[in-house]
């Protein structure tokens, strides 16, 4: 039985006793109209049920990566529209981030596509959301059918959200590290580009700067365990602390692109537009030094040198900067 | 006493109904201050109750019960009866107990319905992030005290 078919259950319960309730004040001849205080507690419930209730059933049985954030502002069930833009914002930004990170879609070969993009099962102003892959089979495109399961753009999708819940889980242990190598063992689309963006988008989940905001719990199918999730300080410092221990390659490459999606606090950038490689885009970690180069040249075409991890078809995937030149 | 709540965070089944005296539950449902207060709140309402109606039973359930740290309020269940109802009216039940005491009281006529009545859904779960991967008929307990 599905949570939203359970809370339709409990919600019949509230019905029921009402209507006995209802017979038994005219089987005792009282005048219901004067009883009405016997109903509040009831009606009440109700309340509570269809709208507090019903929306986090809807998201657990729909949804593949659930957020719901805590503290005072959540509390008032409103939410300024700048906040719920910023945060939601972040959220998508961060998914679509990992997502296009992934090799099939960093490769030059497939383009991201607004139809493989998640689909949103719940945006609600209690700063709950709700997001899942998209179904191949509930689409009316023929062309979406076609590609399925197996398309490389779909499982992309797949396993970057599948990523995103193994490292939000892993930030619940001392050494994130360990669970995250054990899920990526085996699978070389789970590579080292990938992981530092999943570790970062997880970080960028834990609203620690969001004023009212203290925590989100995350859960949803792709998450796994059976434990709840809740992400705050802790979870925040652990993702620190395993973007720092990202493994340093032996190899090295040189890299032409434009500098786009700077994190200044994890000194991460990513190149696009490559040119000389079969690749869209290099993740990229870059130093102190080259921090003057980075906040005046987003967006412009740059030449960076350093220690590379390489995708099976040895293009670069990771870049430990070493040198960065402009190019414009 | 009562057992120790599940892993999930509630009171284990079996018994779905926990049938305890009122001076073994302190301290059972938290120490955090807001709960402390809550429980305080709710010993209050059963005063008021036995001051004001002859009322000699209650349930207790709700997220109060439950490990959720969003908890506002206790929910209370009184079964009425022909007797009680003729000793005391209806009037008396007017007071706003969720203002006053942080108890949202539910009034339940004598006789239940055959399917769909309280029971079932007292010890049905509501629906929780944390609860994503417990199973889908994860029932949980709740309580009956004798004033």
């Amino acid at each position: 039985m599905s949570w939203a078919e359970r809370t339709l259950n409990k919600a019949r319960s509230v019905h029921s006793e009402i209507a006995e309730l209802r017979t038994f004040l005219h089987g005792e001849g009282r005048d219901e109209s004067n009883a009405g205080h016997l109903f509040d507690g009831h009606y009440s419930a109700l309340h509570e049920l269809y709208l507090e209730r019903m929306p986090i059933a809807v998201a657990l049985d729909q949804s593949d990566l659930v957020l719901q954030y805590h503290g005072t502002l959540v509390k008032h069930g409103f939410c300024p529209l700048s906040r719920m833009h910023r945060i939601f914002d972040n959220l998508r930004k961060e998914l679509v981030h990992v997502t296009k990170t992934h090799p099939n879609l960093s490769a030059k070969s497939f383009r991201w596509k607004g139809d493989m993009d998640l689909d949103v099962t719940v945006a609600n102003p209690k700063l709950m959301f709700g997001f899942r892959l998209p179904r191949p089979e509930e689409s009316d495109d023929d062309a979406r059918l076609l590609r399925g399961f197996s398309d490389p753009l779909y499982q992309a999708v797949k396993d970057s959200l599948e990523l995103m819940g193994v490292v939000t889980a892993s930030l619940q242990d001392e050494r994130p590290r360990e669970r995250i190598d054990d899920f990526a063992r085996g699978r070389p689309e789970i590579d080292v580009a990938l992981v530092d963006a999943a570790l970062h988008a997880a970080r960028r989940f834990i609203p620690l700067k969001e004023p009212k905001i203290e925590s989100v719990e995350v859960g949803g199918r792709m998450v796994p365990d059976g434990h709840p999730l809740e992400m705050g300080k802790e979870e925040w410092s652990r993702a620190t602390e395993a973007l720092k221990e990202t493994r340093i390659p032996e190899d090295t490459a040189e890299v032409r692109g434009s500098l786009m999606a700077v994190d200044y606090e994890t000194m991460r950038f990513e190149l696009r537009g490559i040119q000389d490689w079969q690749v869209r885009s290099v993740r990229c970690q870059y130093r102190p030094e080259h921090e003057e180069i980075v906040k005046t040249h987003g967006k412009k075409r740059v030449w960076a040198k350093g220690l590379a991890e390489f995708d099976r078809d040895h293009n670069p995937r990771y870049l430990i900067v070493d040198e960065l030149k402009t190019l414009d | 006493m009562l057992p120790t709540l599940t892993e999930h965070g509630f009171l284990p089944v079996p018994p779905v109904v926990h049938v305890v005296a009122l001076d073994e539950l302190p301290g059972c449902f938290g120490a955090k201050p807001a709960r402390r207060e809550l429980w305080q709140s709710f010993l209050d309402f059963v005063e008021w109750l036995k001051a004001n109606t002859p009322v000699s039973e209650i349930y207790l359930d709700g997220r109060f019960l439950s490990a959720a740290d969003d908890v506002s309020h206790v929910e209370v269940g009184i079964e009425l009866s022909v007797d009680l109802v003729k000793k005391c009216g209806l009037d008396v039940f007017k007071v706003p107990a969720l203002e006053e005491f942080s108890v949202r009281v539910r009034y339940f006529a004598p006789f239940r319905p055959a399917k769909h009545n309280f029971h079932d859904e007292f010890q049905t779960p509501d629906p929780e992030i944390r609860l994503r991967e417990a199973p889908p008929n994860l029932c949980k307990g709740y309580i009956h005290i004798r004033l």
